[in-house]
């Protein structure tokens, strides 16, 4: 049987979903990490919740990363595709349109805005 | 996000409308968290007095890994479609089964499906997440009654050939018992259909006279049906002849060139009109 090809990291930091009820302590014994953050977000109250893993070298996340990503039930993500960010708030009735135009000049490197549709 | 604080907020708003949920991609993960952090704290944004991000509760966050945003806010919806509901479901029998999954509000019932508008989101959503009810040994099918987010002016062309893809080699047995290609069936019109169901009764190649079983037909054998209606509809739809005459009696006799009104008419005209309208076939013409 062929051997997996290593992952590459390009950062310090990798993302880990699906972890339960695990605290960041918990996290952090386990994937022997400098540091875990844990953020949890609902949505119409579901709760969701996903972990970062800080290292202090891009090797040690690494070889973490590719230590866990095959054993752990949990799944690991590499950060660097992290590109997207969700906001709430937003008035009901808004243009995708108008929102790029005006955040492009704001927040540089924008590539594309979607709102979704009320489904009623 | 839910719709009773959108309608409490804003009143009934016209046209489409979001759920003030938006997804920014950005070209790098640096220009993700430099925005992120512009959000947070908007001073660039209160000199650009953009409405939709000044002034308001913001939440910001990173999106979650492998979470698809979309399709979750596309299951947020009260609407409840249930399909492949049998004739003799009531809306008596559709209430009872779906009281127990909470409140209904309003429950519509057409042909072999129903919408059922539910109290809340979160009951919709445990009454979606059940997939199916078994009543009566018969699969009540449930599905979330999102609004299609695809483009309706380019209609899915080879919908029909997904749906029709036999799931085993079973199932292109004539009397197979799994109604592959029901949905085909239910796609053409009315008169189609009645059309299909006659041809498929008076060819040698259909003995079959139940519904049913015109519904578990194999893709050959539809083809060749298809083939068959075609050929029915030609002879069916064809252009109409030639104006017959207004009033004519015997076998040789016709007034093709002759249609005054009755007004009009002299007491010759008249009476060779009403002996062509009384005259029967096989009578001698109208002959003074």
């Amino acid at each position: 049987m062929a051997e997996r090809t290593p992952h590459q990291l390009l950062a310090s930091s990798f993302l880990i979903t699906d972890i339960g009820d695990q605290t960041a302590l918990q996290l952090q014994t386990l994937l022997s990490a400098q540091q875990v953050t844990v953020t949890a977000w609902d949505l119409n109250g579901a709760q969701h919740r996903y972990a970062e893993a800080f290292y202090n070298t891009i090797a040690e996340a690494e070889r973490n990363y590719n230590l866990h990503c095959v054993q752990s039930p949990m799944r690991l993500f590499i950060k660097r595709a992290m590109t997207t960010i969700w906001v709430s708030g937003l008035p009901a009735v808004l243009s995708a349109r108008d929102l790029f135009t005006s955040l492009q000049e704001a927040t540089p490197g924008l590539h594309c805005v979607t709102v979704p549709k009320n489904p009623e | 996000m839910c719709r009773e604080t959108l309608s409490k907020c804003y009143g009934r708003v016209p046209g489409p409308t979001s759920l003030g949920v938006a997804i920014f991609v950005y070209a790098s993960q640096e220009a993700a968290a430099e925005a992120i952090r512009q959000l947070i704290n908007p001073v660039r944004l209160y000199s650009l007095s953009y409405k939709a991000l000044v002034g308001r509760d913001l939440k910001i966050l990173e999106a979650a890994p492998l979470f698809d945003l979309r399709r979750a806010l596309q299951q947020e919806t009260r609407l409840v479609l249930i399909s492949r509901l049998p004739y003799q479901a009531s809306i008596k029998q559709l209430e009872q089964e779906l009281n127990c999954f909470g409140q209904l509000t309003q429950l519509r019932r057409y042909a072999n499906r129903a919408v059922a508008t539910m109290r809340s989101a979160a009951e919709a959503r445990s009454l979606v997440a059940c997939r199916q009810l078994l009543v009566d040994g018969r699969e009540w099918k449930l599905s979330a009654g999102c609004r299609v987010d695809e483009d309706p002016s380019q209609p899915d062309l080879y919908s029909h050939v997904k749906r029709q893809t036999p799931r085993t080699s079973s199932s292109s047995s004539f009397n197979s018992n799994q109604p592959v290609y029901e949905l085909s069936v239910l796609q053409l019109s009315i008169a189609d259909r009645q059309r299909l169901y006659e041809v498929l009764q008076s060819g040698q190649a259909f003995p079959c006279k139940k519904d049913a079983l015109v519904k578990g037909l194999s893709l050959d054998l539809l083809n060749k049906a298809r083939k068959l209606l075609q050929d029915s509809r030609k002879s069916v739809e064809e252009p109409p002849p030639s104006k017959k005459p207004r009033f004519s009696g015997g076998q040789d006799y016709s007034y093709s060139a002759y249609q005054p009104g009755l007004q009009t008419m002299s007491d010759e005209e008249k009476l060779q009109y009403f002996y062509a309208l009384n005259s029967k076939p096989g009578m001698p013409p109208y002959y003074r």
